[in-house]
């Protein structure tokens, strides 16, 4: 981790507003992202990793509120940038790839004429520049034959396609990072491995850098460099993908390997998780104790901090940490 | 399609009614009051001696304009304040539906013709009514249309690629939600060329001596019963008519509705 990262999140803590009640959804959160990194954010269905994303660029639901921390980009604190700043930010610096293609394309427009369009809110292009930059942005992601795709309508391209098109309108103005919502969750198995690729392929063509939100572990040992496990709004483990998903030192991320179907060992059937997931950040004590194998009355008090292992040296750069007070136990 | 080819036979009679008519519709000829249908004035007479015909089909020139005309205005004005109430949300929105309430909360009729008659009878009167009221339920429309637009993800990710808000007002939210408001200014048309035709019945719309619908039925309601189709010659005009723009919009509404 270098002194000046591109994006740096600080004891990030988002709320959502719940009738009368602000409950917590992401709390203490820390990332760091430096000029081509590529961090795998993983967790289930409510743990928090999309909510993330969303407070990075400032596009939380109407009830969601960052109510603590910082998100530095640029040297610049988007958690209290203003609306004029973020709107240069989001699409020009910060490109965002969301999960479902064919509801982020707006549908009476043609996908051409989308990308021209995120070109011309970020650049003085003229109109025809604007196209013809379209043009070569779709060439880029792969798309054939540019100048009819780009007159077709989202509804009349395969699922693939869409999303090339939102990936080619995300790199439109040429950030310096990619935020990638699921972006490969709405697609075939097929689809999926050539979208990963074209991540990766631009990823090093531009030197983006690159969050990826996902809940799969696959995906992940595919695209990233790093990963950060989620559960309850909190960061459980983070460091390489290798130590990881190598030798992960927290409960829930040895749960998530077990529960993850392996290819290479035909005959070991996944495991799932006993018990329901935690539905918001605990208010003390860890939030994976009450399914936790390893949990004591210390796990049930005491929040764990992320914290480095003995193996510390071996991790390298990036760190190993967990939160979890029982690192060594357990299967 | 039934909808569509009775409004073109209607459109096309009264379109081509200085050709069908063999008289003025406004000439008069005292000496030839109130006779019975005939060759030469088929539907016989009025009161003041003119072609009943030639009036029924002039008159249907002045409901159709009328009518069609005052859709256009409450659908433009209806349409920008649903946007802007739906889009900003907060205290601007809160504004919109309060004065929208109130106009609401008066039966349509009982203000329009309030309106009509603090203005003066005239067609100038009525475009001001029915615009003052009608537009609410365009508003309506497309603001629910706007609040739900506003949650997809192409509103959003237009946000997240950092267009401004009036380019995402105009450039996405309003293609994709004025098709429910063109839906229902269909069967508004009827609503409105009705009211035109009330107004005018009651006396309050298009002035004497331009034939108008509803005028003619209130001075043929006189003779009823020795002349019956002076009064139910344009109330069957205006059934048709209402019957035509109908079919037309669940047509319409069964095309485009689904999606």
């Amino acid at each position: 981790m270098t002194g000046s990262a591109l994006l740096s999140v600080r004891d990030l803590c988002v709320t959502m507003r719940q009738g009368r009640a602000a409950v917590p959804v992401v709390q203490d959160l820390s990332i760091d992202l430096d000029t081509g990194d590529a961090l795998g954010l993983v967790g289930e269905s409510g743990s928090g990793k999309t909510t993330t994303l969303r407070a990075i660029v400032r596009l939380l639901p109407a009830a969601g509120r960052i109510r603590d921390g910082q998100v530095m980009f640029g040297g610049q604190d988007l958690a209290r940038a203003s609306s004029r700043e973020l709107r240069a930010i989001r699409g020009g610096q910060i490109g965002v790839v969301w999960q479902d293609p064919l509801a982020v394309l707006d549908p009476v427009i043609g996908v051409g004429e989308q990308i021209a369009e995120t070109v011309r809110a970020h650049s003085r292009a003229s109109r025809s520049g604007a196209r013809a930059r379209a043009q070569a942005l779709m060439r880029q992601v792969e798309l054939p034959d540019v100048g009819q795709t780009g007159r077709r309508y989202p509804h009349e391209l395969s699922g693939g396609q869409r999303q090339r098109v939102v990936i080619a309108s995300a790199i439109a103005a040429g950030p310096r990072l990619l935020l990638a919502d699921e972006p490969t969750t709405a697609l075939d198995v097929t689809v999926q491995e050539q979208v990963l690729m074209l991540l990766a392929r631009l990823r090093a063509e531009l030197g983006l850098a690159l969050l990826l939100v996902t809940h799969d572990l696959a995906v992940v040992a595919q695209t990233c460099d790093r990963v950060a496990v989620m559960y309850a709004g909190r960061i459980a483990e983070t460091g390489t993908v290798a130590s990881v998903f190598g030798a992960p030192r927290h409960h829930y991320t040895r749960g998530l390997l077990r529960a993850a179907p392996r290819i290479d060992r035909p005959g070991v059937l996944p495991e799932g998780i006993a018990g329901t997931p935690a539905a918001s950040a605990a208010a003390r004590g860890c939030a994976f104790a009450p399914r936790c194998p390893a949990a004591d009355d210390v796990c049930r008090t005491v929040t764990p901090a992320l914290s480095g292992a003995l193996s510390g040296a071996l991790s390298g750069a990036g760190g190993h940490l967990a939160a979890c007070h029982h690192p060594g136990s357990g299967s | 399609m039934a909808g569509l080819a009775l409004l073109a036979v209607i459109i096309g009679v009264v379109a081509a009614a200085p050709l069908l008519a063999r008289h003025d519709p406004d000439q008069q000829n005292l000496l030839h009051v109130l006779a019975g249908p005939s060759g030469s004035y088929p539907l016989g007479t009025d009161d003041l001696g003119r072609d009943a015909w030639a009036r029924l089909l002039f008159a249907g020139r002045a409901d159709l304009a009328i009518g069609f005309a005052a859709v256009i205005a409450p659908f433009i004005l209806g349409t920008v304040l649903g946007l802007i109430a739906g889009y900003l949300g907060g205290w601007v929105d809160a504004v919109i539906m309060r004065v929208l309430d109130i106009v609401v909360a008066f039966p349509f009729y009982v203000l329009v013709i309030a309106i009509v008659f603090a203005l003066g009878a005239g067609v100038g009167s009525i475009f001001l009514a029915i615009t003052a009221v009608a537009w609410v339920s365009y508003a309506r429309i497309i603001r629910g249309e706007v609040l739900v637009a506003k949650r997809l993800g192409y509103v959003q990710a237009a946000r997240a690629a950092g267009l401004s808000s009036p380019r995402i007002l105009l450039r996405h939210l309003t293609p994709n939600v004025l098709g429910q408001a063109v839906i229902y200014a269909m069967s508004d048309i009827v609503l409105t060329i009705l009211a035109v035709v009330t107004l005018g019945y009651l006396g309050l719309g298009v002035q004497p001596p331009t034939p108008e619908w509803g005028a003619m039925m209130q001075t043929g309601e006189a003779y009823l019963s020795i002349h019956p189709w002076l009064a139910t010659a344009p109330g069957i005009a205006v059934v048709l008519t209402g019957l035509a723009l109908s079919l037309i919009g669940d047509g319409l509404s069964a095309e485009l509705g689904s999606s």
